[in-house]
């Protein structure tokens, strides 16, 4: 990862949300995303991001900065920092992971599914369904198939809640 | 600074799009094929139906797989009784506990005989 104690000028980038805002950050803070690296590295400063919006790029550029100055003495406080970032509703958690996975942030690809994949493990399929605004396909013979053919998962209390 | 336009952007870009409905679907048939002789029509009409759709489905499917795969055998399966497009995700990321091999003590000589119940395959080792 960069060091942002460089002496030599800081190159800047300007990043610009699905929502025409733009952000400028530190190069070095930016190529932690796969994505703006690669175009980094083709010459551009100037990154239009059409499939991340406002508030999702806000907290993402947060979470870059923090983790731009990772050192072993911050650790605690990274950990702190990551474990706030998560404490959100699931809409949010939903947009941040596909702007993290467009914008290829692998750290906080994992950190976000590890998330997502804790909180609904519990759940029950409606819960889940509710969470993730799914209409369910099935036909209830389908469904009944499915939970028969396996009847073991779906033995015992599940979490109903939707947070 | 060079001017970029959106689709410039895309093209430069190393990173895939989201995955559309047709492959979501065509992975549910591959994997769960007697639920999907609903979905496997492939008429104009259908596939704007499904690009519809693809703006409803809140987490694409490679995301979903990401997110599916970190769960254990029996959340996996519980999270298959959701919908059909979780249901593709959840078994494309199941791993199942294999069964234990066999080992059969030696008939003639050195040879040791080991079973893998799952492939029905022998293996024989000195």
């Amino acid at each position: 990862m960069a060091s942002t104690t460089e002496t030599k000028q800081k190159k800047m980038l300007i990043l610009k949300s699905a929502d025409n805002d733009e952000f400028e950050i530190e190069e070095s803070v930016g190529v932690q995303s796969e994505t703006i690296k690669n175009l980094v590295e083709d010459g551009f400063t100037f990154v239009p991001l059409p499939n991340v919006y406002t508030k999702a790029l806000i907290k993402i550029i947060d979470y870059l900065k923090k983790h731009a100055n990772k050192t072993d003495s911050n650790d605690e406080e990274i950990k702190t920092f990551d474990k706030d970032f998560v404490n959100t509703t699931f809409d949010d958690l939903f947009e941040l992971v596909s702007a993290a996975n467009y914008l290829h942030i692998s750290c906080l690809m994992n950190m976000l599914c590890q998330t997502i994949a804790d909180r609904i493990k519990d759940k029950s399929p409606e819960a889940v369904r509710k969470i993730f605004h799914i209409n369910c396909d099935y036909t209830p013979e389908e469904e009944a198939k499915i939970r028969k053919a396996n009847a073991q998962a779906f033995e015992g209390q599940f979490d109903e809640s939707l947070d | 600074m060079p001017k970029v336009t959106c689709k410039d952007l895309l093209r430069l870009s190393c990173c895939p799009l989201r995955v559309t409905v047709t492959q979501a679907e065509r992975s549910g048939f591959n994997a769960e094929s007697q639920l999907s002789n609903n979905v496997s029509g492939t008429s104009t009409e259908e596939h704007e139906e499904s690009d519809e759709q693809l703006t409803l489905f809140r987490v694409p499917n490679e995301i979903l797989e990401q997110i599916l795969s970190r769960l254990n055998l029996k959340e996996n399966i519980r999270a298959s009784a959701v919908c059909k497009q979780w249901l593709a995700a959840s078994i494309s990321v199941r791993v199942a506990n294999k069964p234990p091999w066999l080992m059969f003590f030696p008939k003639v000589g050195d040879l040791v005989e080991f079973y893998d119940p799952s492939v029905r395959q022998a293996l024989v080792e000195l």
